[in-house]
């Protein structure tokens, strides 16, 4: 008798847990987009501020720019309807569209947007900046002819080109000039609101941000363009990947766009998922810091290029994050060189060594960010060196740490991520070209090719000329002198890898299309009926 | 608190003390199956870390890309991790800084808990105010939070783990202490070693503190299996031994990328990790049975 | 450890006064020391110099240390434990957020293991040196002896990418999420108050492993002290008197021996619920459950100062507060505590 009762107390609680489990499969709803992501960079959802790429998630849904690059890295107009070139500049026609608020979206806005960029004068500005613009003369350069347009004149330093791509950029979204201006505090240009508001004219209003937890986006009601078909996006911080992977899998998010490489990977061959990876056109670099004594040598740099297993590394840590490369202009876009005899041969790489006067090779230490698939890169390049000699000794740390110690020269190998500026080689190759002034007081602090002491006044007096130049045939044959001269000059800023960003998406989610700086575009994401 | 174990081993002197608590021990431990067996894994464990190179089937260190993943057979017991290297012989060098993080923390906890706790109980007034109060206040703080802020305050690695956890885990032991100062104060033995003559530093070192040696010892043992899992907690989140160093939390921390595909890689890390510290709870709690008489068996 | 007077209590509060202070000075210099920069992951890698300087002056790091104590110090008896850099809210704000979520696991962690730790350590005593005693030794401490970011991932793909039946990380689906107005900012509760049932079961099922993990990490100490205690009261006379008069165990046990340790007990959940406390920061990582845990250690990543010295001021209080309770209860209740020491 005792025994019955207890067999049904033990099948009650059986049936509880069971009636609970379907709870916890659950499906999204039809008109729901989830996004499984890590939200851990996202300190500030400010436009000019704000440069990490899931920060550009959100800004390309909450606010509009004038033109915006797709998926092709073609050019298309957004608030923009149309412009002109001329010699001196560009003129640009606003179509009717309104903020969020309401307020009308006018050429006073786009004025506000740019000059607040530069005024602002954080990371975001530098692109800008190594055009030509300062908070000085931005003023001058960007002025509203009337309500619905615009004109914004050349520097010597930028071609018309290479402005509109700029303009495509998360960093020149356009805000709400009037509702931003409410909240200017002690001449932060409204930056303390903006930090966790929003105030665009985007498909989407910003519902909801808990920092390191969930992003909410409404459908815009006002929206200019066709209505988004997903009522809310909801962007979830999951920073484990093997979790995201298991939500994935399980109908809880929709797409997972921070998966580690293995667990990419695990989809391949799954018909229910499918994997999108968008060539940013920028690389996984060794930088080295080429005023310390072995690493000063264009040999060593050179025995150290050889001494890395890039293949392998590419094969089993990499996978859907990135392919082998050491010139850095992506294989595939226009006016790239071929790749030069650098792989992983050790007998070469010691030769070298012995005749830069290191026969018994040398020790150094090897700074990065502990996030895969960088710091399991550097275990990988430290078995590696060790066979040509060249001991390692790894110290990670977190993103702020690493930074701030590359950005102080203090490091002797450290492995940073470049990034695009323009979808063409000369904006692939402008953080490895770029090095105006090379003296420490110049304090250079956001270059990359400064921060590893890598004085390159030739190669930089020829970037400056190409970026100016608008001839198109003059402009690709600098392009190629310039990765040839970079090549010869045995860098130590050493592209390693081109870099990939693999998203996993369930294959009932259409219509969403990855730009190289992650500004997607959620507006016509559709969800098919679940088979 | 353990006043009945102190008096009773009082008529002989110290060293012996201990002598005799050690033998004590052996003899009631062999009527204690599961204690025997920890002891047992702990000497092992230690030999193990001793002969690591004489045992360990590969170089902890070698990768090969190629062999990467392999899952445990009989070339790889343990199976192979994401960069080919040998699982078990990576536990096999990580035993050592096991082993060495414990020592370490140990060597610096004890002997300061035991100065403190002793100088405290045996001077007594002022000194002893100030320094329980300091206690107290270490005491209180939240260790784990405090290690990760000094970890993350002397940049990671082994070393600053080792001191972050010393850090917050000597004032249990002080307390532990000054009790047992306390009451050895006022025995005879002392009584009459002051009586003798005796300076009171020769008091407090020769007379007083080896007293309080044992019950020292048996908190630091079951100190043991914390440390192991605060040193693999702040290895886990990246604050401990840096790679390719073995450690065993950092083992388990990578290894969970890849736990749904490969579950070895993190499993066993966390199995070596949850027998040892199993082990020196097993060794530690035995003891204190042994030696403490409000945990006597019958 | 004195008589239970107004002075003796008021001495008591005024230690806890002073340990407090300490705890502050003590993280505000650890924070000051921090390697990691604030700055740096504001206004972004590729910034200028300029840039870092203004930004340094508007948080007011280009101060002397001591003059930013102050400042500290002042705003903090004003309430104001300053703005979080990770957020831009609030630091008071984020913790009226995190602390609940935390607050939930371990109070349900906490309940959970001495449900079943309480009876397992009395039992361990009475049967005590038979094999029951051993298992249950060898089970409790295993639950201290394993790593819990480890139970904690091998528990996930078990019972929730295999099995499936619990709720996968974080406190409920991503499509229930937000759809609850905090009241007192404990989901299980708030979702009953509104009488969301479908919430409340789902948070349910995310709830429990993480907290069964947990509970399991701290009844060792629980059933071991339970032992202890129940041991020592075995061998007192008023036992062995109820015995020869013919008591039945279960009488024994909960007419004079649950009474009798009950003030011990409190001490012991209180120090294992401070245990907790700090157990779930580790825990929070592995399940993504956004509590104070999870808040401290992505604080720590960037150098958010502010939110590290809130998070670990809380964290400490409650500490610091509960062995003040234990102490306190020990002089109100137990005789025995005042004897010894007189």
């Amino acid at each position: 008798m005792t025994y019955l009762i207890t067999r049904s107390i033990s099948g009650a609680a059986l049936a509880l847990l069971v009636s609970t489990a379907p709870i916890a499969k659950a499906e999204t709803p039809a008109n729901q987009l989830v996004i499984g992501t890590s939200l851990a960079q996202v300190l500030s959802v400010d436009p000019q501020q704000g440069t990490e790429p899931k920060t550009q998630e959100i800004l390309a849904a909450v606010y509009d720019r004038l033109v915006y690059v797709d998926e092709k890295n073609q050019l298309k107009p957004q608030l923009a309807e149309s412009w002109t070139v001329d010699q001196t500049g560009i003129t640009f026609k606003l179509r009717d569209a309104k903020f969020s608020s309401g307020n009308p979206v006018t050429a006073k806005d786009v004025v506000f947007s740019l000059v607040r960029l530069l005024k602002l004068n954080q990371s975001a500005s530098s692109y800008f900046k190594n055009s030509g613009f300062s908070a000085d003369n931005i003023e001058t350069l960007v002025k509203a002819v009337d309500q619905k347009t615009l004109r914004i004149e050349l520097t010597k330093a930028t071609t018309s080109e290479d402005l509109l791509y700029r303009l495509a950029m998360g960093i020149s979204s356009v805000v709400d000039s009037v509702e931003v201006q409410k909240h200017f505090a002690n001449n932060d240009y409204g930056n303390e609101w903006l930090r966790t508001n929003a105030a665009g004219s985007g498909p989407y209003v910003l519902r909801r941000w808990t920092p390191n937890e969930t992003v909410i986006l409404e459908a815009n009601k006002d929206y200019w363009g066709s209505a988004p078909k997903m009522v809310r996006v909801i962007m979830r911080h999951v920073p484990e990947s093997q979790t995201a992977r298991l939500m994935l899998e399980k109908g809880d998010i929709d797409i997972a766009n921070a998966l580690t490489a293995p667990d990419v990977k695990s989809f391949v061959g799954n018909a229910k998922f499918a994997i999108d990876a968008t060539k940013v056109g920028g690389f996984y670099v060794l930088a080295m810091n080429a005023a310390r004594e072995p690493l000063s040598k264009p040999e060593v740099r050179e025995a150290l290029a050889y001494g890395i297993d890039y293949k392998n590394i590419a094969a089993t840590i990499l996978g859907p994050y990135g392919r082998p490369r050491n010139v850095p202009v992506p294989e595939d876009w226009a006016g790239a060189i071929a790749n030069p005899d650098w792989s992983f041969q050790p007998e070469k790489a010691k030769a070298l060594l012995a005749k830069a006067g290191y026969p018994n090779g040398f020790s150094l230490t090897l700074k990065t960010i502990a996030q895969p698939p960088r710091v399991d890169m550097a275990t990988a390049i430290q078995a590696n060196l060790a066979q040509i000699g060249v001991k390692v000794e790894i110290k990670q740390g977190n993103g702020a740490d690493i930074v701030a110690q590359h950005r102080a020269r203090d490091f002797d190998l450290l492995i940073p991520q470049s990034a695009a500026v323009m979808p063409n080689a000369l904006g692939a190759l402008n953080d490895f070209v770029t090095n105006p002034d090379n003296r420490a007081e110049a304090k250079n602090a956001g270059n990359f090719v400064w921060r590893s002491d890598w004085n390159i006044t030739e190669i930089n007096a020829l970037r400056d000329k190409a970026n100016a130049e608008a001839d198109t045939a003059k402009r690709a044959d600098m392009v190629k002198q310039l990765q040839e001269m970079f090549i010869a000059q045995k860098p130590a800023v050493l592209p390693m890898f081109e870099r990939f960003e693999p998203i996993v998406r369930n294959v009932n989610v259409v219509g969403y299309s990855p730009n190289l700086w992650a500004l997607n575009r959620l507006e016509n994401v559709t969800k098919t009926a679940k088979k | 608190m353990s006043a009945p174990h102190v008096s009773s081993t009082v008529a002989v002197r110290p060293r012996s003390a201990i002598l005799s608590g050690l033998a004590l021990v052996w003899e009631k431990l062999s009527h204690e199956p599961v204690g025997l067996i920890g002891f047992v894994f702990l000497g092992l464990l230690i030999l193990v870390a001793a002969l690591a190179p004489a045992i360990a089937p590969f170089d902890p260190a070698a990768q090969n890309l190629q062999a990467a993943f392999l899952p445990p057979s009989w070339a790889h017991l343990a199976g192979t991790d994401e960069f080919g290297r040998d699982i078990l012989s990576r536990l096999i060098y990580g035993a050592r800084i096991t082993i060495s993080t414990i020592l370490s923390v140990t060597l610096i906890v004890g002997p300061i808990g035991l100065i403190i706790g002793v100088v405290s109980g045996f001077v007594g007034g002022r000194t002893d105010a100030i320094l329980m109060r300091f206690t107290d206040i270490v005491l209180s703080f939240p260790s784990l939070i405090l290690a990760l802020a000094f970890a993350a305050a002397l940049g990671a690695g082994l070393g600053t783990a080792i001191v972050a956890i010393s850090l917050t885990s000597w004032p249990a032991i002080a307390r532990l202490a000054r009790a047992e100062a306390l009451i050895v104060r006022n025995t005879d033995y002392v009584a009459a070693a002051r009586l003798y003559g005796a300076s009171p530093l020769r008091l407090l070192f020769l007379y007083i503190a080896p007293m309080c040696i044992p019950s020292v010892v048996v908190r630091l043992t079951l100190n043991m299996a914390g440390i192991i899992l605060t040193a693999a907690s702040l290895g886990f989140l990246g604050l401990g031994a840096q790679p390719p160093a073995p450690e065993w939390g950092a083992m388990i921390s990578s290894g969970r990328k890849f736990m749904l595909d490969h579950w070895w890689v993190a499993v066993m890390p966390g199995i070596a990790i949850l027998l040892t510290s199993l082990a020196f709870n097993l060794v530690g709690d035995t003891l204190r049975d042994l030696l403490d008489p409000r945990h006597a068996r019958a | 450890m004195k008589e239970f007077t107004p002075i003796e209590v008021a001495r008591r509060v005024g230690q806890l006064a002073v340990s407090l202070f300490a705890l502050l000075i003590v993280t505000f210099v650890i924070g000051r020391v921090l390697p990691t920069d604030p700055v740096g992951a504001i206004v972004g890698e590729l910034a200028d110099p300029a840039a870092f300087a203004a930004m340094r002056q508007k948080l007011g790091l280009d101060l002397p240390i001591y003059q930013q104590f102050i400042i500290y110090v002042g705003s903090l008896l004003r309430g104001d434990l300053g703005t979080a850099i990770l957020t831009g809210n609030p630091v008071t704000k984020d913790l009226a957020k995190a602390f609940p979520a935390t607050f939930e696991l371990a109070t349900l962690a906490v309940i959970i293991s001495t449900i079943i730790g309480v009876p397992l350590g009395m039992l361990a005593a009475l049967f005590r040196d038979t094999w029951f005693d051993q298992i249950a030794r060898v089970v409790s401490l295993v639950g201290h002896s394993i790593p819990v970011f480890w139970f904690g991932v091998v528990g996930l793909v078990i019972f929730y990418a295999t099995l499936a039946w619990v709720g996968g990380p974080g406190r409920v689906d991503t499509y229930l999420d937000g759809l609850i107005e905090p009241r007192t900012g404990l989901l299980l509760v708030d979702s009953l108050l509104e009488g969301d049932t479908e919430t409340f079961w789902n948070a349910v099922s995310h709830i429990v492993l993480p907290a069964c993990i947990l509970a399991y990490s701290a009844m060792a100490y629980i059933a071991r002290m339970t032992r202890s205690f129940t041991l020592e009261q075995l061998n007192q006379d008023y036992v062995i008197a109820a015995r020869a008069k013919g008591a039945s165990s279960r009488r024994i046990v909960i007419g004079h021996l649950l009474p009798n340790i009950a003030v011990q007990l409190v001490t012991i959940l209180a120090i294992s619920y401070g245990g907790l406390l700090e157990g779930a920061v580790v825990t929070e990582i592995v399940f993504s459950w956004p509590g104070i845990g999870q808040y401290m250690t992505n604080a720590l990543m960037i150098g958010d100062m502010n939110a590290i010295l809130a998070g670990t001021l809380v964290i400490g209080t409650i500490f610091m507060v509960l062995n003040f309770i234990s102490d306190l209860a020990y002089l109100v209740l137990d005789p025995r505590t005042r004897e010894v020491t007189q």
